[in-house]
């Protein structure tokens, strides 16, 4: 267990150090603040549409920490691969799952740290009307969820390339693909999606949180996409060994 | 082998296209600096990424320390200080900090690290580099982060790839002086293919090649196997410009000599021919002797040691 | 482990490490993939929301419980579009809205211990047909997407059906459409309390719902048999036209002969409907509204049938041609037959339903149709002679016709279609025995002695009475009339009127003071919507813009143990004014009284110098000191005393005659035996439900009376030129009351849930108000500055971004320093 803290704190520590982290948090908060102030993604502005509700926080942001969390976690392995430092890293006594636990919690360091930072969103709104808090929380316990998913997805891009663009864009397709669009692939494909087929999206899932309800089917959802992330992402950082 | 750290029997790596290793077998023992020598891409960094677990072999079985080192790859490696041939180390990370990190990942706690820091420091020629990060670092110190990164837990075994491949003559001198030092408590495993290097350091070595062992002993050994043949250079003073064709025959008459060769000829001091005699025995006497009753005069006369260099060159010449 | 250690030569270590590897990762696959499918059926889950609103109530759950196997018969379209339209090309989205009715439907299911069944109608039942259609034999509402499809040869709007039937052992309730996923909760547990209490009251009374159901369905034979036998012939004139032979006549003389020859095939099933209606008449005859209004249309089904029958045999009126006649019969009975059908529907429907009365005559909002012509029968006979009259008379006419369509859209939408029974209660008339519970919605004229009584017995017997009290009108710019004829109409900042009403002072009796002030707050707002006419490079054109209104106070002080306030998050109430409770009652435990809604205590009143320019009123607002909180809502239950203690029973005001354009049928003078009668059931006290709204919600009575002005045949047979500016003031009027709608047209979905709650109140269902309040999820910001709000924009946007590069950089800038200590007291150690 201690390995994993160790390896969690090295990586937020090493995120933190990276320029990327800032840029990528800085383009989280603005364009999450952008879309819930002014409503650019085609909703309303907050101090026109008057409501006391994050709603609008928790229908962007999801679209937004797909794009950036990807950007976040491309480094995580495929850095560690290219420059050579991955082979000190696995030769020390510690198991792959143990590296991959750790690089995926200290990623989702950063994840925290965006969040905490877009919490001035709701203190904006609670100095100005009384939103539903709980359902506040249920939103931001979703964030959570769902970035920790979109980290996890991110992560296992990563391990599979030593070219952080690579693991990137894969990254990116991946996280998009889940949110929304296999929505779309499964209309083309099925006249009548079977509803099994339809739960996969992220946004299905995530439906809920926004709303102030936290469903044990989508926290278990997104806990066994990320469980299986993770577990390809060892298989991948294991493959070393037969390749 | 009572006192073996490290037993490795019939290693074979495959990967997709290439065999890298076809089979090796040999022992390590206690305490001893063992060289593992072989021209580039013989296979000795496969070795040891093997034996530090960074991949798995194909097949064959390797022991460390009475371990399983597939079926307790942790173990194992809890036993082994590794110094990779990259040694890639995280760029941003300040050197006190990325030994901290090393030696909470061994297992220590953070006031634990820090005393083995300051133990260790010194003797790695650090201290002064501490604080610095490590992108700033010129690659001699980096290889020390690397050593000290390698010794941090106080290993039974270490493992050096290449340890001195990149550094300036000065720190070549410094590291293997550390290297020999490290012998006396450790057991040490290091690759390279400066041979100098394995004379200064090394108390045994096995030399690989194309993916298989070809060569294990001490030093003395080695040179002693290949010694059954006797090498004189003989140089003598001859004044005429026919590159000493007559001497030369004469010299391939005295009793024992198997074949005489013109190396080269010299003009000062003094204008002579040099030649290589290969003799089934010492024949410097009888050559003294020649000389004498011929009246030629000896400008140089030696016995050609078979080194290591030749040693090397030999064996991965003939295979 | 111990065996692998034991053979460590023999085994090939990279399979082995591939397999293994390989074998994690397919079984961490599986049991994620199993885990979900388990969690499917397993719903457990946190409402965190601060009124669960995503819960069931315990009344829901209760509901579930208190009936027997109840089936649920679930119709969802496949495929459903993403959206629909709305009205004012507004969309709808779609999306998720069937699985949120799925998971609430489950949660049903789930809730009532195995006693409500689920079935979804699929669309490979055998013989069923599509989804569509076996949803729209259930009677569900069908909607359509934009999107068109091409069947066959023709473009159709693609139908689809998202809803449910309940049904519980002989009775069944429709959800006809489902799409608001925060009311599903409300709109399931209304019908299953419904269902009880319709099952209930069905076996009181069975009889009459057995006759009324043959009589139905008599009816309902015989029609289908004349249409089948007329139809046939009826389509095949149409395309025979080459058969000259039998081109004898038209369409219309084929039905007659096709009736007459078929008359064998229709008539024993016709002659069915006179004995079953004579009987059902017989025997119950007076005893139910339903069954009588049944029997009346069914009647008039059977008279059109005999009628038909003496155009067949010949012995129809000479003066009409018998193939016309049958024709038009025909389509009568077809239309009377479906009269028949809906009036057995709300038979069904009626069994323990409680009827709300609403007050009307006095200003009040009424959302019925206007049951006396606009024109006596002399006035048609003047108004044909004048051609200028006449088109004056047209314009009053399409009015008067706009206004009874809105009243009936109002009702029905808000109303009817919601569940409510609802009826008219005319003035100056003793209220009728049947009215449950009554509305006095915001009169704007005085009721007079007569009608208080009526509302003060009607109190005092136990039904509940909800007040709503309009002290003031407020309208921000209005239409004035033009003052000369030609002229385009013109707008005006005007202002905030007093209205004539006396109900506070028969609230006062009760113990609720409704003061004549306005209730204002600057710092919680919602806004008004103004029309602005916009004048630029000449172009003239109206423009709609929110303002913050002080008189727009959000209210989100409530009583949370009174089930009508219970979940509500806030309300933006309109033009309120304050109330105050007497103490008296307060502090007498024989009373329990609810102050429902408060305001903030940032609020104030005012009477008088309130600006209606939404400018100024915020800017005069901002400076004026909080007063509040003021209570705008109240419930009171407890032993009243009658207001009329002490005084004579007023007597019923003599009708108006002539010259009053709304001849009411009926309006007979009281007489003595009224009196007596009146004198007998007089009430002095009573325990009594009350509640008082000081505000109109938004929502304005619209009558003949309040737009048609000095609407009379004096104005109209006047000079002309009278009557011209006459109706151009009827057109402000009407628009004027458009424009105060419009004023606050936003808040008004919300403010009818809140009215929809009153009414669950008056039905007493304030459990159902509870859980309808769930579905508004409003709360409103509180006013601030333009400036402000920039600001924070800036905060949020720029500052969040800023205080994240500052901490790295400080992160930079210090993260050495604890190493750099550290490494100097070695370097000082080590000389």
């Amino acid at each position: 267990m201690k390995q994993i803290w160790v390896i969690a704190r090295r990586e937020l520590a090493s995120t933190f150090d990276s320029p990327i982290a800032y840029i990528a948090a800085t383009v989280f908060l603005v364009a999450t603040g952008l879309m819930f102030f002014f409503g650019i993604d085609g909703g309303q502005d907050f101090f026109e549409a008057r409501q006391a509700t994050l709603r609008p926080l928790f229908d962007s942001a999801p679209w937004v920490l797909a794009v950036i969390l990807p950007a976040v976690t491309m480094r995580l392995v495929a850095e560690e691969k290219k420059t050579g430092t991955l082979e000190l890293l696995v030769t020390l006594p510690v198991s792959d799952i143990k590296i991959i636990i750790g690089k995926l919690l200290g990623s989702m360091g950063f994840l925290v740290v965006a969040l905490v930072l877009t919490m001035v969103f709701p203190a904006v709104v609670m100095s100005v009307g009384s939103p539903d808090v709980g359902a506040i929380i249920g939103g931001y316990i979703g964030l959570f969820l769902i970035g920790t998913t979109f980290l996890a997805l991110g992560l296992m891009t990563s391990t599979w390339t030593h070219n952080q663009i690579v693991a990137f864009i894969l990254g990116l397709l991946l996280c998009v693909f889940f949110w929304t669009a296999t929505d779309a692939l499964i209309k083309l494909a099925f006249d009548r999606p079977p509803v099994a087929l339809r739960l996969l999206t992220f946004k299905t899932q995530f439906a809920a949180f926004a709303k102030g309800v936290v469903d044990i089917r989508n926290v278990v959802y997104f806990l066994t996409v990320t469980a299986v992330a993770v577990a390809a992402s060892t298989y991948s950082l294991k493959s070393r060994n037969w390749r | 082998m009572a006192n073996a750290v490290i037993q490795i029997r019939d290693l074979v790596k495959e990967y997709d296209t290439v065999t890298a290793l076809t089979g090796v077998s040999f022992d390590v023992k206690q305490g001893e600096i063992l060289g593992l020598l072989g021209p580039n891409g013989a296979g000795k960094s496969t070795t040891m990424k093997i034996l530090t677990s960074f991949i798995s072999a194909t097949s064959g079985a390797v022991t460390v320390d009475g371990l399983d080192l597939f079926a307790n790859p942790i173990e194992t490696r809890a036993r082994i200080g590794y110094l990779p041939e990259s040694t890639a180390l995280y760029p941003d990370m300040v050197v006190w900090d990325y030994l901290v990190y090393c030696g909470e990942m061994r297992g220590f706690s953070r006031e634990e690290c820090h005393d083995r820091i300051r133990k260790l420091a010194g003797r790695v020629g650090l201290i002064e580099k501490l604080k610095e990060p490590i992108h700033t670092l010129s690659k001699g110190y980096k290889q020390r982060v690397g050593l000290a990164q390698a010794l941090l837990h106080n290993p039974k075994i270490v493992i050096l790839d290449e340890p001195t491949s990149g550094l300036d003559p000065n720190q070549i001198v410094e590291i293997r002086q550390l290297i020999k030092e490290l012998g006396k408590d450790h057991t040490v495993i290091l690759s390279t293919h400066i041979l100098p290097e394995v004379r200064q350091t090394c108390d045994r070595i096995v030399i690989i090649h194309k993916g298989a062992k070809v060569a294990d002993g001490s030093i003395e050994q080695l040179e002693g196997n290949l010694n059954d043949t006797h090498e004189l250079v003989v140089g003598i003073a001859w004044d005429k410009d026919d590159r000493g064709e007559p001497l030369r025959q004469e010299l391939a008459q005295i009793a024992s000599v198997r074949k005489v060769s013109h190396s080269h000829g010299a003009a000062l001091p003094i204008k002579h021919q040099v030649f290589e005699v290969d003799a089934k025995k010492d024949v410097r006497s009888e050559i003294a002797k020649w000389a004498a009753d011929g009246g030629h005069a000896i400008i140089e006369l030696r016995r050609r040691t078979l080194d290591l260099e030749t040693i090397f060159q030999r064996i991965t010449s003939e295979a | 482990m111990a065996a692998k250690k034991s053979t460590p030569m023999t085994r090939k270590t990279r399979t082995r490490i591939r397999t293994d590897a390989l074998v994690m990762l397919a079984a961490t696959i599986g049991v994620a993939v199993m885990v979900n499918v388990v969690m499917i059926r397993t719903p457990a889950r946190l409402d965190l929301t601060t009124y669960k609103v995503h819960t069931l109530s315990a009344e829901s759950i209760k509901a579930t419980q208190a009936l027997e196997n109840v089936t649920i018969h679930v119709y969802i379209s496949k495929d459903l579009p993403e959206s629909i339209p709305t009205q004012f090309g507004a969309k709808q989205t779609l999306k998720g809205v069937d699985r949120a009715f799925r998971d609430k439907l489950e949660e049903y299911a789930n809730a009532s211990s195995g006693k409500v069944r689920i079935v979804y109608a699929e669309q490979d039942y055998p013989n069923a047909g599509s989804i569509e259609e076996q949803a729209e034999a259930a009677k569900l509402e069908m909607f359509s997407s934009t999107e068109a499809k091409v069947e066959g040869e023709r473009v159709k709007f693609a139908r689809y059906a998202l809803g449910a039937t309940l049904h519980y052992k002989s009775v069944q309730e429709v959800l006809p459409k489902a799409l608001e996923p925060g009311y599903f909760e409300f709109e399931l547990t209304k019908r299953l309390l419904r269902l009880k209490e319709k099952y209930d009251n069905s076996l009181l009374m069975k009889d009459l719902l057995t006759s009324g159901k043959k009589v139905f369905e008599a009816v309902r034979a015989c029609n289908k048999s004349l249409q089948a036998v007329a139809k046939p012939e009826a389509e095949g004139a149409s395309v025979g036209g080459l058969d000259l032979k039998s081109a004898s006549g038209s369409p219309a003389q084929k039905t007659l002969k096709a009736l007459k020859d078929g008359r064998t095939k229709f008539d024993p099933v016709c002659q069915k409907v006179g004995p079953v209606l004579g009987q059902a008449e017989q025997s119950l005859k007076g005893r139910n509204e339903f069954v009588d209004n049944l029997v009346q249309s069914s009647k008039q089904f059977w008279n059109l049938y005999n009628e038909l029958l003496r155009y067949l045999s010949g012995q129809g009126r000479k003066e009409v041609p018998p193939e016309a006649a049958a024709a038009q019969i025909l389509k009568l009975c077809a239309n009377v037959s479906g009269e028949v059908e809906r009036r057995h529907t709300t038979l069904t429907d009626s069994p323990g339903q409680r009827r709300i009365g609403f007050l009307c005559g006095h200003g009040e909002f009424c959302p019925f149709k206007e049951s006396a012509p606009l024109f006596s029968p002399q006035m048609i006979s003047m108004i044909q002679k004048n051609q200028m009259m006449k088109q004056i008379a047209d314009a009053a006419a399409q009015m008067a016709q706009s206004i009874d369509q809105t009243n009936q859209r109002v009702g029905d939408g808000l109303f009817t279609k919601q569940g409510f029974s609802i009826m008219k209660v005319a003035p100056n008339k003793p209220i009728p025995d049947s009215v449950a519970a009554l509305i006095v919605y915001a009169p704007r004229g005085k009721l007079g002695p007569y009608d208080r009584y009526q509302l003060d017995q009607f109190l005092l017997s136990g039904r509940p009475v909800a007040f709503f009290v309009q002290n003031y009108e407020v309208s921000i710019n209005n239409m004035l009339a033009p003052t000369e004829l030609g002229q385009d109409p013109s707008f005006t900042l005007n202002g905030i009127k007093q209205t004539n009403t006396d109900l506070p002072e028969l609230l006062k009796n009760y113990g609720i003071v409704v003061n004549r002030d306005l209730v204002l707050d600057a710092k919680h707002v919602d806004t008004i919507r103004v029309m602005e006419l916009i004048n630029r490079n000449g172009m003239k054109f109206q423009a709609q813009r929110d303002f913050p209104s002080a008189l727009i106070p959000v209210f989100s002080e409530f009583d949370r143990s009174h089930a009508l306030t219970r979940s509500i998050q806030s309300v933006s109430v309109p033009y309120t004014s304050s109330l105050v409770v007497d103490p008296k009652l307060k502090n007498d435990s024989r009373f329990e009284v609810h102050e429902l809604i408060k305001s903030a205590p940032e609020a104030f009143v005012k009477s008088d110098g309130i600006p209606v320019n939404p400018i100024a009123l915020t800017k005069m607002a901002l400076a004026e000191p909080g007063n509040g909180p003021h209570t705008v809502a109240v419930t009171i239950r407890g032993p009243f005393k009658s207001a009329f203690e002490g005084k004579a029973i007023p007597r019923r005001p003599k009708s108006k005659r002539a010259p009053s354009p709304f001849p009411r049928p009926g309006e007979e003078e009281e007489t003595d035996a009224d009196r007596e009668l009146a004198k007998r059931r007089r009430k002095t006290s009573g325990t009594g439900q009350i509640m008082v709204v000081a505000s109109n919600l938004g929502i304005e009575g619209l009558s003949r009376s309040e737009v048609l002005t000095d609407f009379n045949a004096l104005t109209l047979t006047k000079f002309s030129v009278q009557g011209m500016k006459q109706s151009g003031k009827w057109q402000a009027n009407f628009q004027n009351w458009q424009i105060r709608i419009g004023q606050v047209s936003h808040l008004l979905k919300d403010n009818l849930r809140l009215l929809a709650n009153v009414m669950d109140w008056a039905v007493a269902h304030e459990a159902l108000a509870d859980i309808r309040s769930k579905g508004d999820t409003r709360r409103p910001l509180s006013e601030i500055k333009p400036g402000d709000a920039r600001n924070m924009r800036l905060i949020s946007i720029v500052g969040a971004p800023a205080l994240l590069i500052l901490l790295g950089f400080m992160r930079f800038r210090f993260r050495r320093r604890r190493v750099v200590a550290l490494v100097d007291e070695l370097e000082k150690s080590q000389g």
